[in-house]
Protein backbone atom coordinates (compact mmCIF):
# COMPACT_ATOMS: atom_id res chain seq x y z
CA UNK A 1 0.00 0.00 0.00
CA UNK A 2 1.13 3.59 -1.20
CA UNK A 3 1.91 6.85 1.05
CA UNK A 4 -0.16 9.36 0.11
CA UNK A 5 1.24 12.74 -2.34
CA UNK A 6 0.85 14.53 1.34
CA UNK A 7 3.05 12.14 2.89
CA UNK A 8 5.61 11.95 0.02
CA UNK A 9 5.17 15.39 0.15
CA UNK A 10 6.08 16.11 3.80
CA UNK A 11 9.68 13.63 3.16
CA UNK A 12 10.57 15.76 0.25
CA UNK A 13 10.16 18.94 2.43
CA UNK A 14 11.83 17.14 5.29
CA UNK A 15 14.91 16.30 3.34
CA UNK A 16 14.83 19.03 1.36
CA UNK A 17 15.62 21.27 4.52
CA UNK A 18 18.97 20.08 4.72
CA UNK A 19 20.02 22.07 1.81
CA UNK A 20 23.55 23.76 2.35
CA UNK A 21 24.08 26.99 2.30
CA UNK A 22 26.65 27.26 -0.79
CA UNK A 23 29.30 28.94 1.12
CA UNK A 24 29.56 27.83 4.35
CA UNK A 25 27.64 24.68 3.65
CA UNK A 26 28.24 23.22 6.99
CA UNK A 27 27.91 19.12 8.32
CA UNK A 28 25.25 17.50 7.96
CA UNK A 29 23.75 19.90 5.41
CA UNK A 30 23.21 18.13 2.15
CA UNK A 31 24.77 19.75 -1.29
CA UNK A 32 21.29 19.70 -3.06
CA UNK A 33 22.47 23.35 -5.28
CA UNK A 34 25.90 21.02 -6.62
CA UNK A 35 24.09 19.40 -9.24
CA UNK A 36 27.52 18.22 -11.18
CA UNK A 37 28.08 14.99 -8.89
CA UNK A 38 27.95 13.29 -5.36
CA UNK A 39 24.32 11.71 -6.26
CA UNK A 40 25.03 8.27 -4.65
CA UNK A 41 26.06 10.59 -1.25
CA UNK A 42 22.63 12.82 -1.30
CA UNK A 43 20.63 9.60 -2.30
CA UNK A 44 21.88 7.51 0.89
CA UNK A 45 21.72 9.89 3.40
CA UNK A 46 17.93 11.28 2.24
CA UNK A 47 17.38 7.12 2.72
CA UNK A 48 18.41 7.49 6.00
CA UNK A 49 16.18 10.55 7.10
CA UNK A 50 13.79 8.77 5.56
CA UNK A 51 13.66 5.77 7.04
CA UNK A 52 14.23 7.59 10.42
CA UNK A 53 11.16 8.98 9.46
CA UNK A 54 9.16 5.99 9.58
CA UNK A 55 9.24 5.13 5.64
CA UNK A 56 10.84 3.15 3.41
CA UNK A 57 12.42 4.27 0.20
CA UNK A 58 14.01 2.24 -2.61
CA UNK A 59 16.23 3.41 -4.87
CA UNK A 60 16.23 4.15 -8.81
CA UNK A 61 19.25 4.40 -11.02
CA UNK A 62 19.52 5.74 -14.47
CA UNK A 63 22.27 4.97 -16.91
CA UNK A 64 22.91 6.55 -20.25
CA UNK A 65 23.83 9.65 -22.19
CA UNK A 66 22.37 12.22 -19.32
CA UNK A 67 22.20 15.75 -19.76
CA UNK A 68 20.40 18.10 -17.90
CA UNK A 69 19.55 21.69 -17.53
CA UNK A 70 20.39 23.17 -14.54
CA UNK A 71 20.28 26.92 -13.37
CA UNK A 72 22.78 25.56 -10.52
CA UNK A 73 25.66 24.90 -12.88
CA UNK A 74 27.24 28.37 -14.35
CA UNK A 75 27.01 26.42 -17.73
CA UNK A 76 23.33 25.88 -17.13
CA UNK A 77 24.08 22.05 -17.62
CA UNK A 78 25.08 18.94 -16.59
CA UNK A 79 26.58 15.94 -18.20
CA UNK A 80 26.40 12.76 -16.25
CA UNK A 81 26.62 8.56 -17.04
CA UNK A 82 24.51 7.78 -14.77
CA UNK A 83 22.40 8.97 -11.59
CA UNK A 84 20.51 8.40 -8.56
CA UNK A 85 17.87 9.19 -6.09
CA UNK A 86 15.04 7.83 -3.79
CA UNK A 87 11.75 6.53 -4.61
CA UNK A 88 8.85 6.07 -2.42
CA UNK A 89 5.71 4.37 -3.72
CA UNK A 90 2.54 6.64 -3.96
CA UNK A 91 -1.11 5.75 -3.81
CA UNK A 92 -2.60 7.62 -6.96
CA UNK A 93 -6.30 6.74 -8.83
CA UNK A 94 -4.49 4.39 -11.16
CA UNK A 95 -2.56 2.58 -8.23
CA UNK A 96 0.87 2.81 -6.39
CA UNK A 97 3.50 4.45 -8.77
CA UNK A 98 7.10 5.34 -7.66
CA UNK A 99 7.42 8.66 -7.00
CA UNK A 100 11.57 10.17 -7.09
CA UNK A 101 12.73 12.47 -3.75
CA UNK A 102 15.64 14.52 -5.72
CA UNK A 103 15.64 18.01 -4.37
CA UNK A 104 18.13 18.56 -7.27
CA UNK A 105 16.35 18.52 -9.86
CA UNK A 106 12.41 19.37 -8.53
CA UNK A 107 11.08 20.77 -6.09
CA UNK A 108 8.46 18.36 -5.40
CA UNK A 109 7.82 14.60 -5.77
CA UNK A 110 7.94 13.63 -9.15
CA UNK A 111 6.51 10.48 -11.12
CA UNK A 112 9.62 8.03 -11.96
CA UNK A 113 9.05 8.27 -15.76
CA UNK A 114 9.34 12.25 -15.49
CA UNK A 115 12.64 12.10 -13.51
CA UNK A 116 13.37 9.96 -16.12
CA UNK A 117 12.11 11.88 -18.73
CA UNK A 118 14.14 15.12 -18.35
CA UNK A 119 17.57 13.71 -18.40
CA UNK A 120 18.03 13.88 -22.66
CA UNK A 121 18.46 10.25 -23.07
CA UNK A 122 15.69 8.92 -25.00
CA UNK A 123 16.55 4.90 -23.75
CA UNK A 124 17.96 4.95 -20.48
CA UNK A 125 18.73 2.26 -18.66
CA UNK A 126 16.40 2.20 -15.23
CA UNK A 127 17.80 -0.21 -12.31
CA UNK A 128 15.44 -0.18 -9.27
CA UNK A 129 17.08 -1.34 -6.19
CA UNK A 130 16.57 -1.06 -2.33
CA UNK A 131 17.55 1.30 -0.06
CA UNK A 132 21.15 -0.39 1.25
CA UNK A 133 23.03 -0.14 -1.76
CA UNK A 134 25.28 2.42 -1.91
CA UNK A 135 26.44 2.68 -5.35
CA UNK A 136 25.46 0.11 -7.82
CA UNK A 137 28.61 0.80 -10.62
CA UNK A 138 31.45 0.49 -8.49
CA UNK A 139 31.36 -2.79 -6.55
CA UNK A 140 33.84 -1.77 -3.28
CA UNK A 141 31.47 0.50 -2.04
CA UNK A 142 28.23 -1.39 -3.02
CA UNK A 143 27.48 -1.07 1.06
CA UNK A 144 27.59 1.42 3.41
CA UNK A 145 25.67 0.37 6.23
CA UNK A 146 27.67 2.84 8.47
CA UNK A 147 27.29 5.74 6.61
CA UNK A 148 30.86 6.88 6.77
CA UNK A 149 31.11 6.31 2.77
CA UNK A 150 28.09 8.77 2.77
CA UNK A 151 29.32 11.09 4.60
CA UNK A 152 32.96 11.43 3.03
CA UNK A 153 31.04 11.95 -0.17
CA UNK A 154 28.75 15.13 1.21
CA UNK A 155 31.86 16.30 2.56
CA UNK A 156 33.59 16.17 -0.47
CA UNK A 157 30.95 17.84 -2.63
CA UNK A 158 30.15 20.67 0.04
CA UNK A 159 33.56 21.58 -0.55
CA UNK A 160 32.72 21.86 -3.95
CA UNK A 161 29.82 23.61 -3.55
CA UNK A 162 32.13 26.06 -1.17
CA UNK A 163 34.49 26.95 -3.96
CA UNK A 164 32.04 27.33 -6.92
CA UNK A 165 30.55 29.62 -4.67
CA UNK A 166 33.37 31.14 -3.93
CA UNK A 167 34.77 31.82 -7.63
CA UNK A 168 33.99 34.50 -10.16
CA UNK A 169 30.45 32.94 -10.90
CA UNK A 170 29.45 33.12 -7.01
CA UNK A 171 26.85 30.80 -5.00
CA UNK A 172 23.90 28.83 -7.19
CA UNK A 173 21.85 30.10 -9.24
CA UNK A 174 23.82 31.06 -12.45
CA UNK A 175 21.52 34.30 -13.69
CA UNK A 176 22.83 33.30 -17.37
CA UNK A 177 20.76 30.00 -16.95
CA UNK A 178 17.51 32.09 -15.62
CA UNK A 179 15.13 34.64 -17.30
CA UNK A 180 13.32 37.15 -15.81
CA UNK A 181 9.91 36.74 -14.72
CA UNK A 182 6.91 39.31 -14.82
CA UNK A 183 7.54 41.66 -11.94
CA UNK A 184 11.15 40.76 -11.91
CA UNK A 185 13.39 44.54 -12.65
CA UNK A 186 16.79 43.30 -12.20
CA UNK A 187 18.98 39.95 -10.44
CA UNK A 188 21.83 40.90 -8.10
CA UNK A 189 24.44 39.42 -5.66
CA UNK A 190 25.92 40.94 -2.28
CA UNK A 191 28.99 39.87 -0.62
CA UNK A 192 28.80 38.94 3.05
CA UNK A 193 27.57 41.76 5.14
CA UNK A 194 27.44 43.99 2.73
CA UNK A 195 25.42 46.91 1.61
CA UNK A 196 24.60 48.62 -2.07
CA UNK A 197 22.29 50.74 -3.60
CA UNK A 198 20.69 50.25 -7.49
CA UNK A 199 18.38 52.37 -9.08
CA UNK A 200 15.68 52.37 -11.87
CA UNK A 201 14.55 55.12 -13.45
CA UNK A 202 11.49 56.05 -15.87
CA UNK A 203 8.73 55.29 -13.97
CA UNK A 204 5.41 57.00 -14.01
CA UNK A 205 4.92 59.06 -11.15
CA UNK A 206 1.59 58.65 -11.10
CA UNK A 207 1.87 54.31 -10.65
CA UNK A 208 1.81 53.12 -7.18
CA UNK A 209 4.52 50.91 -7.70
CA UNK A 210 5.86 48.58 -4.55
CA UNK A 211 9.34 46.93 -4.43
CA UNK A 212 10.52 43.75 -2.42
CA UNK A 213 14.05 41.97 -2.64
CA UNK A 214 14.06 38.32 -2.60
CA UNK A 215 16.81 35.86 -2.26
CA UNK A 216 17.21 33.11 -4.50
CA UNK A 217 20.14 31.26 -2.95
CA UNK A 218 18.76 29.04 -0.69
CA UNK A 219 20.26 28.85 2.82
CA UNK A 220 17.24 28.16 5.64
CA UNK A 221 17.99 29.31 9.29
CA UNK A 222 17.44 32.83 9.33
CA UNK A 223 16.56 36.27 7.47
CA UNK A 224 18.99 36.86 4.63
CA UNK A 225 18.40 40.06 3.04
CA UNK A 226 16.82 43.50 4.29
CA UNK A 227 15.98 47.29 1.90
CA UNK A 228 14.75 49.88 2.07
CA UNK A 229 13.26 52.01 -0.69
CA UNK A 230 13.76 55.74 -1.45
CA UNK A 231 12.20 57.55 -4.41
CA UNK A 232 13.38 60.54 -6.23
CA UNK A 233 10.42 63.27 -8.54
CA UNK A 234 12.96 63.26 -11.23
CA UNK A 235 10.65 65.18 -13.66
CA UNK A 236 7.01 66.41 -13.46
CA UNK A 237 5.79 63.28 -14.93
CA UNK A 238 8.56 60.33 -14.04
CA UNK A 239 10.96 58.92 -10.78
CA UNK A 240 13.32 57.17 -9.74
CA UNK A 241 13.89 54.62 -6.90
CA UNK A 242 16.25 54.01 -5.02
CA UNK A 243 16.53 50.55 -3.82
CA UNK A 244 19.47 49.83 -1.08
CA UNK A 245 19.55 45.81 0.17
CA UNK A 246 21.75 44.97 2.67
CA UNK A 247 22.89 41.22 3.34
CA UNK A 248 22.61 40.23 6.48
CA UNK A 249 24.72 37.00 6.65
CA UNK A 250 27.99 36.14 6.23
CA UNK A 251 27.70 34.04 3.15
CA UNK A 252 27.29 35.90 -0.95
CA UNK A 253 23.51 35.86 -1.64
CA UNK A 254 21.88 36.13 -4.87
CA UNK A 255 18.38 37.94 -5.74
CA UNK A 256 15.72 39.17 -7.54
CA UNK A 257 15.00 42.57 -7.50
CA UNK A 258 10.54 42.75 -8.06
CA UNK A 259 8.12 45.20 -8.14
CA UNK A 260 4.67 45.39 -8.09
CA UNK A 261 2.13 48.51 -9.35
CA UNK A 262 -0.71 48.59 -7.43
CA UNK A 263 -3.05 50.63 -9.42
CA UNK B 1 58.80 32.34 -17.38
CA UNK B 2 54.97 32.22 -15.98
CA UNK B 3 53.01 33.98 -13.68
CA UNK B 4 50.76 31.15 -11.41
CA UNK B 5 52.53 27.90 -10.12
CA UNK B 6 50.14 24.99 -9.45
CA UNK B 7 50.99 22.63 -6.62
CA UNK B 8 49.37 19.48 -5.43
CA UNK B 9 50.48 18.42 -2.22
CA UNK B 10 49.06 17.86 1.85
CA UNK B 11 49.38 20.54 4.07
CA UNK B 12 51.98 20.53 6.90
CA UNK B 13 50.64 22.83 9.18
CA UNK B 14 48.32 26.30 9.13
CA UNK B 15 49.61 29.21 10.42
CA UNK B 16 47.01 31.67 11.29
CA UNK B 17 49.26 34.33 11.39
CA UNK B 18 51.46 34.90 8.39
CA UNK B 19 55.56 35.45 9.14
CA UNK B 20 56.54 38.81 8.69
CA UNK B 21 58.57 38.42 5.41
CA UNK B 22 55.74 36.61 4.11
CA UNK B 23 53.53 39.94 4.78
CA UNK B 24 56.26 41.94 3.64
CA UNK B 25 56.07 39.89 -0.03
CA UNK B 26 52.06 40.28 0.17
CA UNK B 27 52.33 44.23 0.57
CA UNK B 28 49.73 43.59 3.44
CA UNK B 29 46.65 46.31 3.38
CA UNK B 30 44.96 47.34 6.01
CA UNK B 31 42.02 45.07 6.89
CA UNK B 32 43.87 41.74 5.34
CA UNK B 33 44.17 39.01 7.59
CA UNK B 34 47.03 36.48 6.10
CA UNK B 35 47.32 33.24 6.89
CA UNK B 36 49.96 30.83 6.07
CA UNK B 37 49.41 27.10 4.38
CA UNK B 38 52.88 25.42 4.58
CA UNK B 39 53.14 22.18 3.02
CA UNK B 40 54.53 18.87 2.95
CA UNK B 41 56.61 19.84 0.01
CA UNK B 42 58.10 23.08 1.46
CA UNK B 43 56.35 25.79 -0.49
CA UNK B 44 54.23 27.90 1.51
CA UNK B 45 51.25 29.89 0.32
CA UNK B 46 49.43 32.88 1.66
CA UNK B 47 45.82 33.13 1.99
CA UNK B 48 43.86 36.60 2.96
CA UNK B 49 41.21 35.46 4.62
CA UNK B 50 39.28 38.36 5.88
CA UNK B 51 36.78 38.38 2.73
CA UNK B 52 35.85 35.72 0.19
CA UNK B 53 37.34 33.93 -1.36
CA UNK B 54 40.23 33.64 1.13
CA UNK B 55 37.92 33.06 3.63
CA UNK B 56 35.66 30.08 2.02
CA UNK B 57 39.39 28.82 0.47
CA UNK B 58 40.78 28.37 3.99
CA UNK B 59 37.78 26.49 5.77
CA UNK B 60 38.42 23.80 2.82
CA UNK B 61 42.12 23.87 3.60
CA UNK B 62 41.26 23.32 7.10
CA UNK B 63 38.96 20.76 6.13
CA UNK B 64 41.27 18.72 3.58
CA UNK B 65 43.91 19.40 6.47
CA UNK B 66 42.52 17.37 8.67
CA UNK B 67 41.27 14.74 6.81
CA UNK B 68 45.37 14.64 5.67
CA UNK B 69 43.90 15.15 1.65
CA UNK B 70 46.18 16.76 -1.02
CA UNK B 71 45.00 19.85 -2.37
CA UNK B 72 45.72 22.01 -5.45
CA UNK B 73 46.80 25.40 -5.16
CA UNK B 74 47.83 28.36 -7.52
CA UNK B 75 50.18 30.43 -6.21
CA UNK B 76 51.55 33.59 -7.63
CA UNK B 77 55.39 32.97 -7.33
CA UNK B 78 56.11 36.96 -6.69
CA UNK B 79 53.94 37.74 -3.71
CA UNK B 80 53.30 33.63 -2.63
CA UNK B 81 49.81 34.74 -2.38
CA UNK B 82 47.11 31.67 -3.23
CA UNK B 83 44.68 32.52 -6.19
CA UNK B 84 43.12 29.03 -6.52
CA UNK B 85 41.85 26.82 -4.45
CA UNK B 86 40.40 22.89 -6.03
CA UNK B 87 39.94 19.75 -4.39
CA UNK B 88 41.89 16.64 -5.78
CA UNK B 89 39.93 13.15 -5.78
CA UNK B 90 41.21 9.76 -5.27
CA UNK B 91 39.48 8.36 -8.43
CA UNK B 92 39.59 5.04 -9.99
CA UNK B 93 39.68 4.97 -13.49
CA UNK B 94 36.85 3.39 -16.00
CA UNK B 95 35.87 4.13 -19.41
CA UNK B 96 38.83 6.37 -21.25
CA UNK B 97 37.61 7.12 -24.96
CA UNK B 98 37.38 9.89 -27.57
CA UNK B 99 34.86 13.01 -27.18
CA UNK B 100 32.44 14.33 -29.08
CA UNK B 101 35.02 16.59 -30.70
CA UNK B 102 37.09 14.11 -31.47
CA UNK B 103 40.00 15.92 -29.98
CA UNK B 104 39.97 14.98 -26.70
CA UNK B 105 39.45 12.31 -24.23
CA UNK B 106 36.39 11.57 -22.64
CA UNK B 107 37.24 10.09 -18.76
CA UNK B 108 34.87 8.01 -16.62
CA UNK B 109 36.13 7.46 -13.00
CA UNK B 110 34.53 5.12 -10.92
CA UNK B 111 33.27 7.21 -7.81
CA UNK B 112 31.92 9.88 -9.63
CA UNK B 113 28.91 10.15 -12.18
CA UNK B 114 30.18 13.54 -13.95
CA UNK B 115 31.30 13.72 -17.69
CA UNK B 116 35.08 14.67 -16.98
CA UNK B 117 37.18 15.65 -20.12
CA UNK B 118 41.02 15.58 -20.82
CA UNK B 119 41.45 18.69 -23.21
CA UNK B 120 44.68 17.67 -25.78
CA UNK B 121 45.14 21.31 -25.55
CA UNK B 122 46.45 20.45 -22.00
CA UNK B 123 50.83 21.25 -21.96
CA UNK B 124 50.81 17.83 -19.87
CA UNK B 125 47.89 15.76 -21.77
CA UNK B 126 50.11 12.84 -23.00
CA UNK B 127 51.88 12.10 -19.36
CA UNK B 128 48.40 12.30 -18.02
CA UNK B 129 46.98 10.22 -20.37
CA UNK B 130 49.31 7.64 -19.65
CA UNK B 131 48.84 8.22 -15.96
CA UNK B 132 45.29 7.31 -16.24
CA UNK B 133 45.76 4.47 -18.91
CA UNK B 134 47.91 3.07 -16.26
CA UNK B 135 46.03 3.50 -13.26
CA UNK B 136 43.02 1.83 -15.36
CA UNK B 137 45.09 -1.20 -16.68
CA UNK B 138 46.62 -2.06 -13.02
CA UNK B 139 43.10 -1.11 -10.79
CA UNK B 140 45.05 2.02 -8.97
CA UNK B 141 42.86 4.69 -7.88
CA UNK B 142 44.40 8.19 -9.17
CA UNK B 143 44.22 11.73 -7.20
CA UNK B 144 42.07 13.79 -10.15
CA UNK B 145 42.19 17.91 -10.13
CA UNK B 146 39.04 18.95 -12.53
CA UNK B 147 38.01 22.80 -13.30
CA UNK B 148 35.21 23.78 -11.17
CA UNK B 149 32.52 24.17 -13.70
CA UNK B 150 33.89 22.18 -17.06
CA UNK B 151 35.53 19.45 -15.32
CA UNK B 152 38.51 19.52 -17.29
CA UNK B 153 41.29 17.45 -16.13
CA UNK B 154 44.10 20.02 -14.46
CA UNK B 155 45.77 17.64 -13.13
CA UNK B 156 46.70 13.48 -12.07
CA UNK B 157 48.71 12.35 -9.45
CA UNK B 158 49.69 8.65 -8.42
CA UNK B 159 47.69 7.68 -5.33
CA UNK B 160 50.94 6.25 -3.67
CA UNK B 161 52.59 9.64 -3.88
CA UNK B 162 52.49 12.76 -1.65
CA UNK B 163 52.57 15.03 -4.57
CA UNK B 164 54.98 18.49 -3.66
CA UNK B 165 55.89 18.47 -7.39
CA UNK B 166 55.24 22.42 -8.69
CA UNK B 167 55.21 23.58 -12.12
CA UNK B 168 54.76 27.21 -13.83
CA UNK B 169 52.87 28.44 -16.45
Amino acid sequence: MGISFQRARELFDLVNSKVCCPSSANAPCIPFLYPDDGCWGRAHEMCRLIMAAGDLPRKIWIQGNLRVASSNQPTCLVQWSWHVAPTLQVSTWSGDQPYVIDPALFQEPVPQHVWAGIQGDPAPTLTPTGPEIFHLFYAPDTYDPTYAKTNTVLNTYRNELKLRAASGDGPPPYFSCMSRGRGVQWFGMLEPNATRRWFTWGWPASWHVFWTVMPVTPCPGGPQLAWRVAAERASASDCTYWVTVTNLTGDRVKFEGRYNVLN
Amino acid sequence: MGDVTSLVDTIATIEEAAPEQLKARVRQEAGQQLVAIRFAGGSVGVLDVSASPGSVWASVLRNLHELAQPVYVEINPATDLITQVLQPKLQPVGAIEPAENRADMRVEFLRSHSRHFLRRTHPRYAAMLQLLREAQAKNLSVWVTDSLNTHEILDVRPSQTSGGKSETR
